[in-house]
């Protein structure tokens, strides 16, 4: 699931507390990748691993993408590129963590 | 474990004296061995590279209650406290890759894969399964005659090639939380 935080909210002091219905989801049995039985494992592996950098990476120049971001208010959320202006303004490293539970 | 060393030598000018030589060790071998061991331990070493054999095999092996892995509640003998201190659990060797069951899952999805080539890709997986999940498929080879029933192996399959998917689902961090 994703959760963006408004354009809006940005500018507020307090963090932004995403709401219950605020989540969308990116990955469902429409685009859940299927392994192949007559594939090895690690080519399998390698295809979950192509196949989740496909969906959750950001794509500047997805425009689709770009105009598709507003909440159920329809305040407009934070877009992808803004997302990595915001990120990398100040070439720090960037550490994501996946918790899967 | 032991594992006996191939020893090599190599002669230049004399067949009588050789110049060096070499100890080397079978893989082959070694690999029996290690496979061998790991099963009268209760663990199974499995071939990845054939993901669905391995997967058929592990859920047969679910279904003998005479495999009795460590920690297993079927254990009833305590003194023994199951295979890792005690006589060891020969029904491990026979579902690992050397075992008879295995080679025997192994000549049956062959074939399937075989008669499904005539396919296209995209219609591959999908006659794979309808094949294996048909108790058909296993009487027509009738490979485990009086050992495991056809209608068993297809229920097997069936439920394998389910928690195979089932599992590239989860680590696909798939949401099923909102989907009900």
């Amino acid at each position: 699931m994703e959760w963006r935080c408004s354009k809006a909210g940005l500018f507020q002091t307090q963090p932004q507390a995403p709401p219950l219905n605020g989540y969308k989801v990116i990955i469902d049995e429409t685009n859940v990748l299927q392994p192949s039985a007559l594939h090895s494992m690690n080519s399998n592996c390698e295809g979950l691993m192509d196949h989740l950098r496909n969906i959750s990476s950001l794509d500047r120049n997805d425009i689709i993408q770009e105009h598709a971001h507003e909440d159920r208010e329809g305040n407009k959320l934070i877009n992808n590129s803004e997302i990595l202006s915001y990120a990398t303004q100040h070439d720090l490293q960037i550490f994501i963590c996946i918790d899967e539970g | 474990m032991t594992i006996s060393g191939k020893r090599t030598l190599f002669f230049y000018d004399t067949t009588t004296e050789n110049s060096s030589e070499c100890v080397s060790y079978d893989h082959v071998q070694t690999m029996e061995k290690a496979i061998r061991s790991s099963c009268q331990l209760g663990f199974i070493l499995r071939d990845l590279n054939n993901e669905v054999f391995a997967r058929f095999a592990d859920e047969l092996l679910l279904m003998d209650r005479s495999a009795k892995a460590i920690a297993s509640p079927h254990i009833t003998t305590r003194a023994n406290l199951g295979p890792c201190l005690g006589d060891s659990d020969t029904h491990f060797f026979q579902y690992s890759i050397l075992g008879h069951v295995y080679l025997l899952l192994q000549f049956i999805i062959e074939e399937a894969q075989k008669s499904i080539l005539i396919f296209e890709d995209c219609y591959r997986n999908t006659r794979l399964k309808d094949i294996l999940t048909r108790p058909s498929t296993y009487n027509r080879v009738n490979c485990f005659a009086g050992e495991i029933s056809a209608v068993r192996l297809a229920n097997n399959a069936k439920s394998c090639l389910k928690k195979y998917k089932q599992e590239y689902k989860i680590g696909s961090f798939i949401d099923y939380g909102v989907e009900m």
